[in-house]
């Protein structure tokens, strides 16, 4: 059977991907953790002051990653003139 | 003679795109504990949204540093400077923030290359479903 050329480059595109679903492993393990905690009949509820504050602390965590990405990579000066 | 893509790749990225399929919109609906007052209810839900605009958020990035690159630098801004806002108008607004930021993603869907576009689609079907889940 002949080697498949259609598709050149496919091979390190699904590799590239497989490496940022690989980056994304704790972060998807986390979400099922989280669901079975809030799943667990014998787990505590939480009530509005810990929703709240869990609120307050992914906001806050989240918006410090996105500015620490920004700052890392600032836009590039544009060229006098243009 | 190209060698074909490896199958043991091609399945991990299939299985990793199911369990992501099968447990974020779990999650991202979960119903908000009972005890909850309206208040916290909206918390909860927003917390869920904030957890899945990390998802794309944190996806763009990784694709950014990939090696090929699979998301330009400046598309992976757009995405940053989008999810800084919307996450901090979950956290700040009480009630109506999906619908801007659904649209500010819808935005920055529209901006970015289709081959761009292919890498987050999953991430932002995802994220669209679970803010209209949330609204």
């Amino acid at each position: 059977m002949p080697a498949d050329n259609t598709n050149p480059g496919g091979g390190a595109m699904v590799a590239a991907i497989a490496g940022v679903a690989v980056q994304l492993i704790p972060e998807i393990m986390a979400m099922v953790r989280a669901r079975h905690a809030t799943a667990d009949p014998n787990a505590p509820t939480p009530g509005d002051a810990e929703v709240l504050a869990g609120l307050a602390q992914a906001v806050q965590s989240s918006i410090a990653t996105d500015d620490a990405w920004l700052a890392a990579h600032p836009p590039a000066p544009k060229a006098p003139g243009t | 003679v190209r060698k074909r893509p490896n199958q043991k790749t091609v399945g991990l990225v299939l299985a990793l795109v199911a369990l992501l399929t099968s447990t974020v919109p779990a999650g991202g609906c979960a119903k908000a504990p009972p005890n909850l007052s309206p208040v916290g209810v909206r918390a909860f839900h927003a917390t869920r949204a904030v957890q899945v605009l990390d998802l794309v958020r944190d996806t763009a990035i990784a694709a950014e540093a990939a090696t090929p690159q699979l998301l330009s630098t400046e598309s992976t801004r757009a995405v940053v400077t989008w999810h800084r806002a919307a996450v901090a108008a979950a956290g700040a607004t009480p009630a109506g923030w999906q619908a801007s930021v659904l649209a500010g993603l819808e935005n920055v869907e529209r901006a970015l290359k289709p081959d761009e576009q292919q890498v987050l689609r999953p991430y932002l079907v995802l994220a669209k479903s679970i803010l209209r889940e949330v609204a």
